[in-house]
């Protein structure tokens, strides 16, 4: 059974599925019994969500023809 | 994978419409990859040289990944060379410390335990939003790569594995220390309302 301290080390494992079916199996058993670790799981698991989004979703029309002048005035290209 | 082919296929007989496609759909990949690795200043300019690595090495392209993950492994791989040639990269084995140790007692039970977050209050932030789009490009330029790619680009570990080229257990390492970096902001926002300093 892991401790709090060894839980927290492999907690992005867990989230990504990376353990083995005995180490999750220890996480599930530790984190019923112990509300920090379910609450720190938790907040880890989400932390992503508040990253901003990237500001340049897909090229716009324009941006897109500029770059393909800018390849194609390369000598090099071919 | 079918439409990478047809693709490749036009983009070889430098067809236009070919390279307008590309372009649309994956510049911006290119660019914000670029942006983590190696900072906004010098993100065109590696996206530039990418481009034309790419023009060149088409031909050679043997298939046994996607079209994508091709293409952003040679921005992975311009955007390093960009900083080792300015004394920037940092290996993976720099910044081992254990950012939690600290919280745990000789136990290993929690001695500051993780306070509480209002969800809601945090998602709406804009001083948040602040705060963490200046950790992400404090942050190792490998490790938010590899958290942008995993978190908002959705691409599977192998995948990612392939364009940063590091191994598995890297990658793990890689997105564990900058989740525990995110948690801290997030963490210390919540309880004063400021960035870490």
């Amino acid at each position: 059974m892991f401790n709090c301290k060894q839980l927290s080390a492999l907690s992005s494992d867990y989230l990504d599925g990376k353990l083995t079916s005995r180490q999750k199996l220890s996480v599930r058993f530790h984190t019923l019994m112990c509300k920090y670790c379910r609450r720190f799981l938790a907040q880890l698991s989400m932390v992503a969500a508040f990253l901003p989004e990237n500001h340049s979703s897909d090229g716009s029309a324009e941006e897109i023809e500029s770059q393909l002048k800018r390849l194609l005035s390369k000598p090099d290209h071919s | 994978m079918e439409s990478d082919a047809r693709l490749i296929a036009e983009l070889l007989k430098q067809d236009q419409n070919a390279f307008r496609e590309v372009i649309g759909r994956y510049q911006a990949a290119m660019l914000s990859l670029a942006r983590n690795i190696a900072g906004s200043a010098i993100a065109d300019e590696i996206v530039q040289e990418s481009w034309l690595a790419i023009i060149k090495a088409l031909p050679r392209f043997e298939r046994r990944s996607s079209l994508k993950t091709w293409i952003l492994r040679i921005v992975a791989n311009e955007a390093k060379t960009r900083l080792r040639r300015e004394n920037r990269y940092q290996s993976m084995d720099s910044g081992d410390e254990d950012f939690m140790a600290a919280r745990f007692g000789a136990n290993g039970h929690w001695l500051t335990p993780p306070v509480e977050w209002d969800p809601e209050t945090l998602l709406d932030s804009e001083d948040l939003k602040l705060c963490l789009d200046k950790l992400m490009s404090s942050l190792p330029g490998l490790q938010s790569a590899a958290l942008k790619l995993k978190q908002q680009h959705g691409l599977a570990s192998t995948d990612i594995c392939n364009i940063l080229d590091v191994s598995e257990s890297n990658l793990r390492v890689l997105l564990h220390r900058a989740r525990i970096r995110l948690f801290q902001v997030v963490e210390h926002f919540q309880q004063t309302g400021e960035c870490c300093e």
